[in-house]
């Protein structure tokens, strides 16, 4: 509590709801350890979960400070990268060309957008919250489009991080590569904003923690930074996300973009590890690494334990329930479980192939329980179609 | 003093106006928030939106396209252009791609050159000798005399060549791009990729500093060294060759004149400490030539406090000195060729094969359709590296991979062959 709680139950409803809210940001900033990390992360927490810029009803600016490298060279200096270019080429595909002829009812539990196993209802009537069957399926609607509305808003930080690293990465190779994912990300764009507008019928507003890690990478200078920030973390948890998704959704046109979106986003990944790999090995200092390694855990932990889908919290339940309440209870619902386990073992063998898992760290990855996943396969030994046919066996099996 | 807003707009500069209109917005949003009045969660969207219309007839999802055929290694036919001695004991050979596509080799990686020998298909593998920027065609430096048997068949029947299957390009051995200053060393045939690196990046990169040591047993017997002269003359403002003799070194003109002697540790710490152009800082070091070469200019770099992350090395010192064939491996093991059950885990899913003794693991998993990563094929490039869960098996030396890896428990999967039921992961 910031106040003692007899002045704060005297205060007014809605003033005891904004502190409640301030109360649980700062929260995130009292966990991070690493002094460099807390002022690498800190202006953009400060924007995203204070202030609140993604919430404000006008655009967002987010001056950048990064030099565009150019190379009047055109080295071969990546053939790794050259054929992911070559693969990135061959795979284009159209979002037009998804069957957008399905008609999609968010609320007919028949073909369900999440199934009902998606969230533990038990769970909610244990806390007094008792859903009518209809009422269930709309609250699976707003869930299911807080997701994508978070996917659309992620794909728009990926589209313009996608073409900063393209200005600022140091190979020529990557260049090439990173203009195909530009194009990627625009797709990506276009088909979570139709799906969105035609399917689902409501778009929420951006999740503060994920404003905070766009802008913190969107802001900083160091090209690698950014890198780590889209390509390992963000499409990480993209693929997480997607990945848990795909699984479980009955709804065959959600299923085929989804499908098309995550084959996308294992080339972008694979590019990210490419790079890195090379540069956190080579060109890096040990104590330049190790920051790395630091603001690499925090983020992965903000992305376990910060997308809490609030925003779905404050139109269902706000006043029904404290945010501490709802906050155990989505960290219990069984799909978003599923999303944690499917997220962290694609992004911790990322982080083991590009040297962020050193015998050093990986002490606290263990004490948050993440130690299982230090053995699994990393997204550059990864072709796509392993990781859909890896999905697609977990969805047969669900 | 009666100030207008509009020039008040016009004296204080545009970054502060903005500034300060996202904090007056900062704050209105916080105090509405404080009111209950905050922003709604979500709006909605729908038929008022812009949609981009409907499309007429569904068409099918685009299937992947596979990466890489899973059914064997594939290997690529090249034409032989011309093969010659350049050296007494070397052969040169020059070849072109016969699918007429470019070769995609980077400065210094390797080809690995399937070849028949005694009814076997040997693989070995032969650093590039030419410009990597040379599209279809490219060169090939085998050394016979101390090489192996297949760089002696290969030597032996130079005139009758006329084609070579090879898998590759593979290995890592190449230019960092982002250093400035690159100082190599080279013993023997360990100049191949490096000559092809300097005869890449030389003409390209003029910012950059190049600097060779080039120990060899003797002038007569030094491979590539007319490309090489002529490159240092051609740029003398960035190039520059220490040339080191076992023998006859008075019958080199240099200047500075050659040194003598075996390219050792001695040496090279004489080398460095009397050859100023020489500049270890902040360059970044490439090793390769003979094992007691490398190792000794191992310790001198490490007494120079090279960080290693700044020196790169072939690991095939001398690829023709592969030796060990397949059947001595299995044949020492176990005599006669079984099956066996082969599981593989692949991404979390175990897949069950039958194999036979005399297959690597990589034939067996190709063979059965498995997408099992690989590049060179020979042991060279660690890139079909597998874990041994369980069973036995035996691997081929000589390999790249490290002794530590082995300890773990790690085989590369080209060039083991199982001896019992084996389990492999792939990671
Ligand atoms: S494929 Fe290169 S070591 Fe096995
Ligand atoms: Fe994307
Ligand atoms: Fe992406």
């Amino acid at each position: 509590m910031i106040l003692p709680s007899q002045i704060f139950s005297m205060l007014p409803r809605p003033v005891q709801r904004q502190l409640e809210a301030y109360q649980d940001a700062l929260s995130v900033f009292s966990e991070i350890r690493d002094p460099r990390v807390l002022r690498a992360l800190g202006p953009s927490g400060l924007r995203g979960l204070i202030l609140q810029r993604g919430k404000q009803g006008t655009p967002a600016q987010m001056p950048a400070s990064h030099a565009a490298h150019f190379d009047w060279q055109y080295s071969d200096d990546m053939p790794e990268m050259r054929v992911l270019y070559e693969r990135a080429k061959a795979n284009q595909w159209n979002g037009a060309d998804l069957p957008w002829h399905i008609s999609v009812d968010p609320l007919n539990p028949e073909v369900p957008v999440l199934p009902k196993s998606f969230v533990d209802f038990e769970g909610l009537r244990v806390r007094g919250i008792h859903l009518t069957p209809a009422e269930e399926m709309r609250f699976l609607h707003s869930l299911s489009a807080w997701m994508l509305s978070q996917f659309l808003h992620g794909e728009q930080g990926a589209l313009f991080a996608a073409a900063q690293v393209t200005e600022s990465v140091q190979f020529f190779d990557g260049k090439l590569y990173g203009a195909t994912q530009v194009m990627d990300e625009g797709r990506h764009v276009e088909v979570f904003h139709r799906y969105i507008d035609e399917k689902m019928g409501r778009l929420y507003q951006i999740n503060d923690n994920l404003f905070t890690i766009i802008d913190s990478l969107m802001t900083d200078s160091r090209w690698d930074m950014k890198f780590l920030g889209m390509q390992i973390m963000v499409e990480g948890l993209a693929l997480g996300a997607f990945g848990t998704l795909y699984q479980i959704t009955s709804e065959p046109l959600l299923k085929n973009l989804l499908r098309n979106v995550i084959q996308d986003e294992a080339r972008h990944v694979h590019y990210g590890v490419l790079a890195l790999r090379e540069h956190f090995s080579t060109a890096l200092s040990e104590s330049e690494r190790r920051e790395r390694e630091d603001w690499a855990f925090e983020v992965a932990l903000l992305m376990r334990n910060r997308f809490m889908a609030f925003e779905v919290y404050e139109e269902w339940f706000q006043g029904l329930m404290t945010r501490d309440e709802w906050k155990m209870f989505v960290t219990e619902v069984p799909g978003m479980k599923m999303f944690r386990q499917v997220m962290f073992t694609r992004l911790v063998p990322n982080l083991r192939e590009i040297g962020l898992l050193s015998p050093r760290i990986m002490p606290h990855y263990d004490r948050v329980g993440l130690s299982q996943y230090f053995k699994g396969t990393s997204a550059d030994k990864l072709t796509a179609s392993d990781l859909m046919s890896g999905l697609d066996l977990a969805a047969a099996a669900e | 003093m009666g100030v207008s807003t509009d020039n008040f707009r016009s004296w204080v500069p545009r970054p502060v106006l903005e500034q300060a209109r996202a904090t007056l917005q900062d704050i209105a949003h916080i105090a509405a928030c404080f009111r209950g009045e905050g922003p709604p969660p979500f709006q909605a969207r729908g038929a008022s939106a812009p949609s981009p219309g409907p499309v007429p007839v569904p068409v099918p999802v685009p299937v992947p396209v596979p990466v890489r055929a899973a059914s064997a290694v594939i290997t690529r036919r090249l034409r032989v252009l011309s093969s010659e001695l350049c050296t007494p004991s070397a052969l040169a050979i020059a070849f072109e791609t016969e699918d007429g596509q470019p070769l995609g080799a980077d400065a210094g990686q390797f080809l690995t050159v399937h070849w028949p020998l005694n009814g076997v298909v040997e693989k070995r593998a032969y650093s590039l000798a030419s410009r990597a920027d040379d599209g279809t065609r490219g060169r090939l430096v085998v050394k016979g005399a101390a090489g192996g048997r297949v760089s002696a068949s290969l030597v032996a029947r130079a005139g009758e060549l006329r084609h070579l299957e090879v898998t590759g390009p593979s290995g890592h051995f190449v230019l960092d791009v982002r250093s400035r200053r690159h100082v190599f060393l080279a013993a023997g045939s360990g100049i191949t990729p490096i000559a092809s690196m300097l005869l890449t990046h030389v003409p390209l990169r003029k910012q950059d500093t190049f600097t060779l040591v080039y120990g060899s047993t003797s002038p007569e017997e030094t491979i590539l060294r007319r490309e090489l002269l002529d490159l240092a003359n051609e740029f003398p403002e960035r190039f520059s060759i220490r040339w080191a003799f076992d023998q006859n070194a008075n019958h080199f003109r240099s200047v500075p004149p050659p040194f003598s002697g075996a390219l050792g540790g001695d040496l090279l710490t004489e080398i460095l400490r009397t050859q100023p152009v020489i500049d270890l800082h902040d360059a970044a070091v490439y090793l390769c030539g003979p094992s007691p070469m490398m190792k000794a200019a191992q310790a001198v770099l490490d007494g120079a406090n090279v960080p290693p992350a700044r020196i790169r090395t072939e690991r095939f010192a001398s690829p023709g000195s592969r030796n060990v064939g397949p059947q001595n491996a299995v044949a020492g093991a176990v005599g006669s060729v079984r099956r066996v059950a082969l599981r593989v885990i692949l991404d979390g899913k175990t897949q069950e094969i039958i194999a036979s003794t005399a297959q690597t693991i990589l034939e067996a998993g190709l063979g059965a359709g498995l997408p099992m990563p690989y590049s060179c094929s020979m042991g060279g490039c660690a890139s079909c590296r597998v874990h041994v869960t369980s069973g036995m098996a035996v691997m081929e030396e000589p390999n790249c991979l490290e002794a530590e890896e082995q300890r773990q428990g790690y085989v590369l999967a080209c060039c083991t062959r199982p001896t019992s039921d084996l389990t492999v992961e792939v990671s």
